[in-house]
């Protein structure tokens, strides 16, 4: 009954303050008391448990954080950047002013269609979120312009005495032919035990680009929750990237919905996982329309009891012909103690449409240790060149390479062939 | 440089090398030829140091060192090289990285200063050109997509870069047109000098028409079961293993 107890405390307590839109609130709230979260029996829940979520201590974050100093907080060079610290916006910290015909904004101030593509009911933690939300981004972008700096909106967990949650919400609209770059950004300091429970609304209209990064860099003692909806209009292009990071608890739930014709999806994702590491990203792809293509290629690296599940769900609705819809997992494991699961989830209702999937799962290739040990590398050395060398190519296509440093730290190689050759 | 003596490999308590015998000094070419599964490849595996060889006996001296009792990346930095009779495909770890991490990773062994970039962008270019090999092959993963010959003149370029001590080829020769032959042995051929030694271990007479060597001598069984000069080629290449083999047979059993 954690999760009844848990429910509970949320309806409870007031200590959050008012909630930017009250409706949205209410909706929550009769929601979460009528469901409850959701848990292990539900199918897409059945490989990651619930319960180290449901059972801890639940607070608001501490008001009045010591906001760390600015040379910790990981930065992309050039960004527009927005930071909250503890799930607190930190104006102090954000860089960059949006250019004409761009809108970035605290999305308490203005929350106008906030719950239309993921709605309080549309589950026990979007509900959750609806209830909870306080801060939030927006960012919306009018017809035809083109945003050429990176947004970098990092949710920041410093230290804190007690366990503490928040709930971000984001909401990013583009308007027709508008392209623009986006890293969500989750990530904190080792030992704090905090719960980030977030949602993502974005909207696609006729022909909009954007290039989505979410990474996630949580502490042993962190969880993370993410649920993000995605509505892709006739020949939008959404890419996605996925970077998992960390020793902490993780889940993504995605609903990308390609909802007219020529709308693409292209998702790569990299999990790399140490300690007991968690991480559940829960993909599915909704086929509306005719025409529609994606492409979902993920990988991890698991050390240790690290463990990794890809639920990569592919729904093409009934009158969706010629799609396609493709999905590969491969998979590294370093340690007896790792693992990982893969579910390809196909539901196909047009007959003509082209669809796979395949995963694969091995060891380091010895024969390759062997091969950069016989030309002098020790055996570490080579070890790490060939872990990175296989992480670096399940993100082939990032659009901000310099993301890969908070990850691998400076690209060593290609520091030196910039400099050279 | 190199004492091989009785030495005694198995793998999976299957013997491979069963007592065998080398001399190698410095500035000898040496070629060791024989069919297939003769062990081969197993004495250029084990001289590299490659794991999953249980050596049962016999003792192998390099340059007064034990060489059997050091790691494969202590033998690459004394000066062993191993040419791959099946070059590895590294995707996402490029060339000139692996070149640079090798030979500054030799350098440091000896005490030496590392190259800037500069320097060694120099030295590779040189090298690069007397093997034909582009220079986007730098920026390439290692051996991916490769072709076989271009694999084999990857090989003997790290090679020339390293300048080892005691170079073993394994194979260098397999899969080669008769032009990648030339420049392979081309490379070869500027390696010889009074302070190296290379065993060529090959399995046709073919590249000792093009580096000759001073001694020739034939694996069978896990032996070496006979040794000579250059003309030890020429008689095989006539004869067949076969016919050597029969007339050895007295000698080795």
């Amino acid at each position: 009954m954690a999760a009844v107890r848990a429910v509970r405390a949320y309806l409870d307590r007031d200590a959050f303050g008012v909630a930017p839109d009250p409706a949205l609130a209410e909706r929550g709230a009769v929601h979460l008391a009528a469901a409850g979260l959701p848990g292990a029996p539900a199918e897409s829940w059945r490989h990651t448990d619930p319960a180290p979520l449901l059972t801890r201590a639940v607070a608001p974050a501490p008001p009045g954080a010591v906001a760390p100093a600015a040379d910790v907080l990981p930065r992309l060079v050039g960004a527009l950047r927005r930071v909250w610290v503890n799930g607190q916006p930190a104006p102090a910290l954000a860089e960059g002013a949006p250019p004409p015909g761009v809108r970035l904004w605290a999305l308490e101030d203005a929350a106008d269609g906030v719950g239309e593509r993921l709605s309080p009911e549309h589950s026990g933690f979007a509900a959750l979120n609806a209830l909870s939300w306080r801060h939030g981004a927006g960012l919306a972008l009018e017809a035809g312009v083109k945003l050429v700096e990176p947004v970098h909106l990092l949710w920041w967990s410093q230290s804190g005495d007690q366990p503490w949650d928040a709930h971000p919400r984001l909401l990013l609209r583009l308007a027709a032919g508008a392209s623009a770059t986006v890293v969500i950004h989750q990530a904190g300091a080792a030992a704090v035990d905090a719960f980030l429970g977030s949602v993502l609304e974005v909207d696609l209209a006729a022909g909009a680009a954007l290039d989505l990064v979410l990474v996630d860099q949580q502490g042993a003692q962190g969880f993370a929750l993410s649920q993000v909806a995605v509505h892709g209009a006739r020949d939008s292009r959404l890419g996605l990237w996925l970077l998992d990071d960390g020793a902490g608890w993780v889940r993504r739930e995605l609903e990308l919905t390609l909802a007219e014709p020529g709308a693409t999806l292209a998702l790569q994702g990299l999990v790399r996982g140490r300690g007991a590491l968690r991480v559940d990203n829960q993909v599915v792809v909704h086929h509306r329309a005719p025409q529609t293509h994606s492409l979902q290629q993920t990988r991890a690296v698991l050390q240790d009891r690290a463990r990794a599940v890809f639920g990569g769900g592919v729904r093409v609705a009934v009158d969706a012909q010629g799609i396609t819809a493709r999905q590969a997992n491969a998979t590294l494991l370093l340690s007896r103690r790792a693992e990982v699961i893969t579910r390809p989830a196909l539901e196909i209702l047009a007959d003509e449409v082209q669809c796979s999937h395949g995963a694969s799962v091995g060891q380091l290739d010895e024969t390759a240790l062997f091969y950069l040990q016989s030309r002098g590398l020790d055996r570490e050395t080579a070890r790490t060149l060939l872990i990175d060398a296989f992480a670096r190519a399940a993100l082939p296509d990032l659009p901000v390479p310099a993301v890969l440093e908070w990850v691998f730290g400076p690209a060593e190689a290609d520091a030196f062939l910039a400099a050279t050759v | 440089m190199l004492q091989i003596d009785n030495l005694q490999v198995s793998v999976d308590d299957r013997p491979l090398l069963k007592g065998l015998s080398l001399k190698v000094n410095a500035g000898e070419v040496h070629a060791i030829m024989g069919p297939n599964g003769s062990g081969k490849s197993t004495l250029a595996a084990v001289l590299a140091g490659r794991e999953g060889y249980v050596h049962t006996g016999g003792t192998v001296r390099y340059r007064d060192q034990d060489l059997l009792a050091m790691a494969p990346e202590e033998r690459a930095r004394e000066g062993i090289f191993l040419g791959f009779q099946y070059p590895v495909e590294i995707p996402g770890v490029n060339n000139v990285y692996l070149l640079k991490a090798s030979l500054n990773a030799q350098r440091r062994h000896r005490g030496e200063p590392e190259l800037d970039a500069f320097e060694f962008l120099r030295l590779v270019r040189g090298q690069m050109e007397m093997m034909g090999i582009p220079e986007e092959f730098l920026r390439r993963s290692v051996n991916e997509g490769f072709s076989g010959g271009e694999k084999k003149r990857n090989e003997i370029l790290q090679m020339l870069i390293l300048q080892p001590r005691l170079a073993i080829l394994d194979e260098i020769d397999s899969g080669l047109d008769i032009d990648a032959l030339k420049v392979v042995s081309t490379g070869i051929q500027a390696m010889r000098s009074p302070d190296r030694a290379m065993i060529l271990v090959t399995h046709y007479q073919r590249l000792l028409d093009y580096v000759s060597p001073d001694y020739v001598h034939v694996l069978a069984g896990g032996r070496i079961i006979r040794s000579g000069g250059k003309e030890l080629a020429h008689e095989l290449e006539a004869e067949g293993y076969e016919g050597v083999l029969a007339g050895a047979a007295g000698v080795a059993k």
